[in-house]
């Protein structure tokens, strides 16, 4: 993690030696509405979604207090030991700040996992279905991550405790990324 | 032969290869269409949402409710399938009976969306057997094949426009037709008289939804109620097998995505870390002296880069500890 990158939790802003920086999701945002995913669907998702994350994120450091946790939340955790345990994966990084200083984006990637000796950069969904925007995501946090050729893949975990899993290969996801962010840099031109 | 005759002939053997011509022309036609007009998603919700919410029955006839297995299985009905294929445009869908055994009739469901040129067929198997193993009546048979049809069709629809786009119409039509608490003593006793009128008892009743009481009926347990009506009307139960005596079954789960409190962290005084710090702890090692090996071996691990985010805080204590020797 970059020493001179600050998160603001409460604006989710990212400033990079106190300059913004938009974030991944933020210049992917205009591409979530062409997706089709209407945005009062996205929003009521995402407070569900960031407390999943959340305890993913505290069990991946062996800090989640499970006896407190929420009924609701725990087939998603299930969910995530499972694939953890079907690849045999260690988790070797968790919510990682990340910033591209030359393009001037910042984000924070799920989890990195160890997978038969090769890390893979793994995002968690706990949507309906997986959003066609991870691929380009997880192609922005690769490159900012400074591994542009890692390995990516979603996990889609479910309210059964089940999961379902994807690799990310399509080589135009960071050309999408790219695009996005041209877009977003003209539209905010004193933003970066 | 004369040219009469020849022409009665010709014209009572179908050219197979003109009919394939002719329906691949009409086929190419919809598709480029529905490619020259293609749909706006956000028109799609807007005017989904407003067809099932028209009023509380459409939005009622939007659910359904079946009991499986000592559970009660809600979900999306035939009717609001209908409404999403309508909404949705660019798309031929139908069903038909295409196999009637001696005990199962099959119906196959077909969604083809035009515009990305996705087709969705779905097979739905229904009996057509009493439980003495009587063969129905053609009558029943074909009411049967008719569910059978509507429902391989709303499968179809269902797999064919994906769920992001129509699971919030569910829900707002699930809104509609229940109401809120301001509502619920009217509506619960309006669907009480109705099913009532059906044959099943409010004992019979309360047993299904697996409440306590009338009054324990509340705006979930409703929606479940007024599923399990339009699954009665859509022929995809019986009053006898929806109000079946369930004995002590858990109520059923919650419809909607349940609100979640965030997830708290044991009590630690360790620093949040969110990578292991490979460099670090290799430089750690170096400097107290120890083999890696040995550092791996505590850690059953292979080598540094495999150790878990969730031991990072361990190792830290195990090298101080090494220090302090």
């Amino acid at each position: 993690m970059a020493p001179d990158l600050h998160f603001d939790e409460a604006s989710h802003t990212y400033r990079l030696g106190g300059v913004r920086l938009p974030s991944v999701t933020q210049v992917l945002d205009p591409l979530q509405e062409l997706d089709g995913i209407p945005r009062h669907i996205l929003e009521a998702a995402a407070a569900f979604g960031t407390n999943v994350h959340a305890a993913c994120h505290l069990w991946n450091q062996g800090v989640l207090d499970e006896e407190q946790l929420d009924p609701a939340l725990l087939p998603y955790l299930t969910a995530w030991r499972k694939f953890l345990d079907d690849v045999t994966g260690v988790v070797v990084g968790s919510e990682v700040r990340v910033v591209n200083r030359q393009l001037r984006y910042a984000g924070t990637l799920d989890s990195l996992v160890r997978i038969k000796g090769v890390h893979e950069l793994v995002d968690i969904k706990a949507t309906a279905a997986i959003p066609r925007t991870v691929g380009p995501q997880t192609a922005a946090y690769a490159h900012a991550l400074g591994e542009p050729r890692i390995k990516r893949r979603v996990v889609q975990l479910r309210g059964d405790g089940t999961y379902r899993t994807e690799r990310l290969t399509d080589s135009s996801d960071w050309n999408l990324f790219l695009s996005a962010l041209n877009v977003h840099n003209w539209r905010h031109p004193h933003a970066a | 032969m004369n040219r009469e005759q020849q022409e009665r002939e010709t014209s009572g053997t179908p050219d197979v290869g003109a009919l394939t011509v002719i329906a691949k022309a009409e086929l190419d036609q919809q598709i480029t269409t529905a490619r020259a007009y293609p749909r706006s998603l956000k028109r799609f919700v807007n005017e989904c949402l407003e067809m099932a919410t028209l009023n509380e029955q459409i939005a009622a006839g939007c659910i359904y409710a079946l009991p499986r297995d000592g559970k009660t299985i809600e979900g999306p009905s035939a009717r609001l399938a209908e409404i999403v294929a309508s909404a949705w445009g660019n798309c031929r869908a139908g069903a038909r009976v295409v196999d009637e055994g001696s005990d199962f009739i099959t119906a196959q469901g077909v969604f083809h969306d035009l515009e990305r040129n996705v087709a969705i067929t779905y097979e739905v198997r229904r009996r057509i057997t009493d439980k003495n193993g009587r063969r129905f009546k053609a009558d029943m048979i074909g009411v049967t094949g008719n569910a059978a049809c509507s429902i391989a069709l709303r499968n179809a629809v269902f797999k064919g426009v994906p769920k992001a786009f129509w699971s919030d119409i569910y829900e707002a039509a699930r809104r509609a037709a229940v109401g809120d608490i301001k509502t619920l003593a009217n509506k619960r006793k309006d669907a009480l008289d109705f099913v009532q009128k059906m044959g099943a008892t409010p004992d019979m009743v309360v047993a299904a939804l697996g409440v306590g009481g009338i009054q324990d009926i509340g705006l979930d347990e409703l929606a479940t109620l007024k599923g399990i009506i339009t699954a009665i009307r859509d022929g995809e139960t019986t009053v006898e097998q929806a109000f079946a005596p369930r004995g002590t079954e858990a109520p059923q789960a919650k419809g909607q995505k349940p609100s979640t409190s965030a997830p708290q962290a044991k009590a630690t005084a360790q620093a949040e870390v969110t990578q292991v710090p490979v460099a670090a702890i290799r430089s750690a090692i170096d400097s107290i002296g120890i083999p890696e090996s040995e550092f791996c071996a505590h850690f059953e691990i292979g080598t540094i880069e495999e150790l878990p985010l969730s031991s990072v805080a361990a190792a830290n204590e195990y090298l101080a500890g090494l220090r302090g020797a």
